[in-house]
């Protein structure tokens, strides 16, 4: 997914962040995640984000499903802000 | 209690790569001319804030029996409308969750078939 709506995707600052010393390695979020955003660090034994990119702009289904809270994205309200600036600026709203 | 059926497809927002290859209001189209739900409706993304209030608002009441998902994972449809499904009062086993990721329009409207078929 290169682009978001005419906004080139690497402008939009949507994606997962992992607290490793929450994550317990139990790889939901790798087995949720259609979108190949997350790999598993085999030597650490903690998930990672691997194509920031790839993650739905507003979709936090890991976050949400995450058993140990370990997944965080932007504040929903800032974000929401973010996103129509981008867009009024973009003749898109 | 013979209550109503009720169908929703979920598309996470349209946008994720996972609902690209159907045509959204096809799969729609098809499923509602089977005749197989009492009603039928899309939402982009059941698993936030506002598709919680929706599941509450549209199961208040009790008149859906039987509510039909077509969406992720059933076990993470399972986790994500707990908390809506028990605030309402509504009975998780009369919740059928059906996987319609990377599908086409044909295979997704087969495979609600089946699940109406399966759980009538």
């Amino acid at each position: 997914m290169s682009e978001w709506r005419g906004i080139p995707r690497e402008e939009i600052p949507w994606f997962p962040t992992i607290d490793a010393e929450k994550c317990s390695g139990c790889r939901e979020c790798i087995t949720i995640c259609k979108n190949n955003v997350l790999t598993f660090d085999e030597t650490g034994r903690k998930s990672t984000v691997v194509n920031p990119y790839n993650c739905v702009v507003e979709c936090r289904t890991c976050a949400r499903l995450c058993p140990s809270e370990a997944i965080s994205f932007p504040d929903a309200a800032v974000f929401s802000e973010f996103i129509k600036e981008k867009l009024t600026a973009k003749g898109k709203l | 209690m013979s209550g109503k059926k009720g169908f929703v497809l979920c598309v996470c927002q349209g946008t994720c790569p996972s609902f690209t290859k159907m045509d959204v209001f096809g799969v729609l189209s098809d499923v509602r001319r089977e005749k197989l739900f009492d009603y039928v409706c899309l939402h982009p993304q059941l698993c936030v804030g506002d598709g919680e209030e929706f599941l509450k608002v549209l199961l208040s009441g009790g008149e859906t029996e039987k509510l039909y998902i077509a969406a992720c994972d059933p076990q993470m449809q399972g986790k994500m409308y707990r908390d809506a499904f028990e605030a309402i009062g509504f009975d998780k086993a009369n919740h059928f969750p059906l996987d319609i990721r990377n599908k086409t329009t044909e295979e997704a409207v087969a495979a609600i078939k089946e699940l109406a078929a399966n759980n009538p």
